[in-house]
């Protein structure tokens, strides 16, 4: 067995998981990178064997102090989601091959790389996640070090961020499906996913190998979302299907341009062009029969969101959504951690000081990054004091400070002032037609709640 | 040679101090000295901070992110950052109770200057027109603390309306918003004089250009906001650092002064102060006392001093503030560029403003906003956040704000005075203050008069962003307690001893017959010294 393990992304979704579950584990110990400061950062927290330590992979000066006497690597950071290619290929293949390079000076004897099944999509020309991913891969089997590969299918969780876009899809009144939906899946929970990882480390299984590792049962895409669909609705779905032809060249045609604007890449459509299965051959063995299936996963969420969510987990969310509404990022555990803290700390934010026109108001905003636009339009105008504005306020000022974020909101989105001008006329232009669309929307509501308060009010 | 104990240990009460040790006097300063924090990574700048500190959310919002501007905050524009909250703790004592007027008290160490922006102005002989003194007098003294704190400033158009002494350092480097506005103003000057009246300039800093003792020169880590880490920008601590080395200074924390207590000749004999640790009394005997703790804690003293004597409540009539207008504005020249977070922070520039005579100029202190937080000015953009925080990236490199200033004179109508507690507790202080009949006018002529100056630099001073600040968020306190000539009861001699108590003086704001429109610190500094210099 390994006996001082280094992991990068430790803060990611499956890093935070992997680490929860090595505590119990018995290696000397474990160092937990992550690109910004962790509340536990450079001491040895509860007593446990965990580390954290604040570096990037690209910069070798911020690893290679930490990375000596490690014996293992488990390399889970990466870029994902909606950014742009050069980005991608940064974190995910350069950043790979400069942490190859610093193992190899540090004398790290055994790599374990997290990828991803797309790498073996196809047709990856629109997705430079898959091909960032599938040089990082190059790059490992091409380094001396003792490897393993993983590539996961689709990792679902209540928390993940493929499960909030399922949900999106599918937890509506319609059930959208992009493309006629027969693609195969083969979704895996976290919990599976992180025990294959922790068995490699266990029983030191580094032979140059790639493995795929899927959950226990094959799906097709429309069914797998018409379960989650009855899952909430309790019914057959109906289902609307998007067709991928017009979808994808008008998303490759705006992805030059409107990039930072549009909702989602062509990229991210690839799950419903391409099978995401693990073949049997490379499949990592010794937990397929003990791994959760389908239902159980479905069910274990709906279980989890209906009657576990707990105030922590809604306030994650709500900070995720709306941190995506504001700056178009994900929140890191740090963010997430200080927006959970102000809520027991500063009672204007507390729900029950609130009207049912704020916790409406705050409740429509946390579904999805455009409500919150919608709902931030109108409360700027008709209820600037609203709770919800008081939690993206406090939000803005966590993400002016955070390690993560600050830069965002340093760099400026245009350069030169005719470009300045430009965008400020089209923020006019845009704000008033989110407001008349607000209005009609949000109007009766606020006059609704604004009356039945004031007959309450008469009536006590 | 005398004992003397000074109340205060502010930006008058420390170089007061400094000036009778090197008279050969005893000095004892008394005072409840709340203490700052320690320095955090003082080799950082400002986005290095946030990048390194484990917990930078804690250093920039407070652990009870008490720096959170909310939509509906009743805080100011700007609130003070937690690593300056130790300026604002109150100990146990009643408040003032106040009207027309928002008191602040400091009871840190250094008192309210450990938060000031370090302008310092000596005042010409017209603003100095209703004091027995005139410029002459301070002169040695304006230069004496310019040499001593390190004064940085040049010789440009300001000269007009602030003297030009001896002992100015180099003047700081501008930033590229401050460099745009001056260079703009030397194209176009002769217009902007000639309509306006506006002159523009650097602005005369407390921070040092040069390294100056053991303080370093500023490096430029845009810190500013959150606390100097080198020292750069003089505090009264530094004064008062070098006081504790000399051995016949005495320094009392942790007390806090009620009054003064007298012999049968109607002397002061010794000072009575309460312990804000485990409220002991105790009682500090001297040849000679001096108040220099801030108009307002300074009158409370003399009052209650007189209450106990006499039983006689009185009011101390003629209290002045100056009223600023903040007028945030923006440089299209600017707009779509990367600011630079690495630069003076506070006013680099000034704009001084002639209205009908040099004397009743505004005063207008300029500063490119780059590090301050972002969130409480992005929510009052006129659009939704998202947009707002879009935009506010857009235009920071171009933003700026101007801070005027406007001067104040004595009413009767604006007094200080006691009320006695019924059941034998601390008094409480009555504040009242009602603007002059035409302050609207001045106010509407001042916005109107800036944004034109504004305009010929070529920036826009959005019409619904301006915030006229209540009378006492200036916290430049002054005129209860003045200079005269004549003995009046409630007055001071030239050399600020009390007309009421002959071994009594008052070093602070209270002894202003005038509250000119520039910032009092420097005079506050430099009347000290010369008073303390004077034969007692």
């Amino acid at each position: 067995m390994a006996d001082r393990l280094f992991i990068t992304g430790a803060n990611g979704f499956v890093g935070r998981h992997l680490v929860e579950q090595l505590r119990h584990q018995a290696f000397e110990q474990v160092t937990c990178l992550s690109t910004r400061s962790h509340p536990d950062n450079e001491s040895v927290n509860d007593g446990s064997l965990c580390r954290w330590v604040t570096g990037d992979i690209r910069d070798p000066r911020s690893t290679s102090e930490h990375l000596e006497g490690v014996d293992t690597v488990v390399h889970l950071a990466a870029l994902t989601g909606k950014q742009r290619a050069e980005d991608h290929f940064s974190v995910n293949a350069e950043g790979t091959r400069i942490l190859l390079e610093s193992c190899h000076r540090a004398g790290v004897r055994r790599f374990l790389h997290v990828s991803t099944i797309a790498v073996k999509f196809r047709d990856t020309t629109h997705y430079p996640y898959a091909r960032s991913k599938l040089e990082a891969e190059e790059a490992v089997r091409n380094s001396s070090l003792q490897h393993t590969i993983i590539r996961p299918t689709i990792v679902v969780s209540a928390e993940s961020p493929s499960w909030h876009a399922f949900r999106q899809l599918a937890a509506g009144p319609l059930t959208f499906v992009f493309g006629g939906g027969a693609t195969r899946i083969q979704p895996i929970h976290v919990d599976d996913l992180v025990a294959c990882m922790v068995g490699i480390l266990r029983h030191d299984e580094f032979a140059d190998t790639t493995f795929e590792i899927g959950g226990c049962e094959q799906t097709t895409m429309e069914r797998f979302l018409s379960r989650i669909h009855g899952l909430y609705h309790q019914r057959r779905p109906t289902v609307v299907h998007i067709p991928l032809w017009p979808t994808v060249p008008c998303l490759v045609a705006a992805e030059t341009v409107f990039h930072d604007m549009l909702p989602l890449t062509a990229g991210q459509l690839s799950p419903f062009q391409h099978d995401s299965t693990a073949d049997r051959e490379k499949a990592y063995p010794q937990l397929e029969y003990t791994m959760k299936s389908v239902t159980e996963m479905l069910d274990g969420i709906l279980e989890e969101e209906r009657h576990g969510e707990t105030q922590a987990r809604m306030l994650d969310r709500e900070c995720r959504i709306f941190t995506s509404h504001l700056i178009d990022c994900q929140p890191d555990e740090y963010i997430l951690k200080h927006y959970r803290d102000a809520h027991q700390k500063v009672w204007e934010l507390g729900h029950s000081r609130s009207s049912t026109f704020d916790r409406a108001m705050t409740s429509l905003a946390s579904c999805h990054p455009l409500l919150s636009r919608l709902v931030d339009t109108y409360t700027r105008v008709f209820a600037p004091t609203a709770l919800v504005r008081k939690k993206w306020i406090l939000l803005l000022s966590l993400l002016e400070v955070s390690a993560s974020t600050h830069s965002v909101l340093d760099a400026p989105q245009q350069e030169g002032s005719t470009r300045v001008t430009f965008a400020l006329l089209m923020a006019g232009v845009r704000f008033m037609f989110l407001l008349l669309l607000s209005s009609i929307a949000f109007g009766p509501l606020h006059v609704a709640c604004i009356s039945g308060a004031s007959i309450r009010h008469r009536i006590d | 040679m005398a004992h003397v104990i000074v109340v205060g240990s502010g930006a008058s009460g420390v170089q007061y101090a400094a000036m009778a040790l090197e008279r050969g006097h005893d000095v004892t300063i008394v005072d409840v000295g709340n203490r700052a924090p320690d320095t955090v990574a003082p080799d950082s700048s400002l986005n290095e901070l946030k990048d390194r500190l484990p917990d930078p959310a804690l250093y920039f919002l407070g652990n009870e992110y008490g720096a959170v501007l909310y939509p509906d905050a009743k805080e100011e524009y700007y609130g003070f950052p937690p690593t300056k909250e130790f300026i604002f703790e109150t100990p146990d004592v009643s408040p003032p109770s106040s009207s027309g007027f928002r008191p602040l008290l400091s009871y840190a160490r250094g008192g309210l200057a450990e938060a000031w922006t370090g302008g310092v102005y000596p005042l010409n002989d017209l603003e100095l027109s209703d004091f027995p003194i005139g410029y002459d007098d301070l002169e040695p003294y304006y230069e004496r603390i310019a040499e001593h704190i390190g004064v940085s400033g040049t010789d440009d158009d300001l000269r007009r309306f602030y003297p030009l002494h001896a002992n100015l350092q180099p003047a700081l480097n501008l930033d590229a918003h401050s460099r745009s506005l001056l260079e703009t103003y030397e194209e176009r000057k002769s217009r902007i004089n000639r309509d306006t009246g506006a002159y523009l300039g650097h602005s005369r800093l407390a921070t040092i250009s040069r390294d100056l003792g053991d303080r370093k020169a500023c490096d430029y880590k845009g810190r500013c906001l959150w606390g100097c880490p080198s020292e750069s920008l003089y505090t009264p601590s530094v004064t008062l650092r070098r006081c504790l080395q000399h051995p016949n200074f005495s320094y009392q924390p942790n007390l806090h002064v009620s009054h003064l207590e007298l012999n049968g000749r109607d002397e002061l004999q010794c000072l009575v102060a309460t312990s804000v640790v485990d409220g002991r009394r105790c009682r500090f005997e001297a040849d000679r006392f001096v108040l220099g703790a801030g108009a307002l804690s300074s009158a409370k003293i003399f009052l209650e001093t007189i209450f106990r004597r006499s039983g006689d409540i009185v009011k101390l009539k003629g209290l002045m503030d100056n009223r600023q207008i903040l007028m945030p504005f923006l440089n299209p020249r600017l707009m779509g560029r990367q600011y630079d977070p690495e630069s003076y922070q506070y006013h680099q520039l000034t704009m001084g403003i002639e209205l009908d005579s040099a004397r009743e100029y505004l005063h207008c202190q300029i500063t490119t906003l780059t590090t301050a937080l972002a969130h409480p000015l992005v929510q009052k953009f006129p659009f939704d956040l998202r947009s707002s925080i879009s935009t506010f990236r857009n235009l920071r490199s171009g933003l700026g704000l101007v801070n005027i200033n406007l001067h104040d004179r004595r009413r009767a109508s604006n007094y200080v005075t006691l009320r006695p507690d019924v059941d034998g507790g601390p008094a409480r202080l009555i504040v009242r203050y009602h603007p002059a009949p035409n302050e609207g006018h001045r106010i509407r002529r001042a916005i109107r008069k800036v944004r034109s100056a504004l305009w010929q630099l070529g920036c826009l001073a959005p019409p619904g962003t301006m915030h006229i600040r209540p009378m006492g968020a200036s916290v430049h306190y002054a005129g209860t307690i003045p200079m005269s000539t004549r003995p009046e009861s409630f007055t001071v001699s030239s050399d600020c001893v009390s007309h009421d108590f002959e071994n009594l003086q008052i070093i602070d704001g209270s002894i202003f017959p005038f509250l000119p429109s520039k910032n009092i610190t420097f005079t506050l500094m430099a009347n000290a010294a010369r008073v303390a210099d004077s034969d007692f």
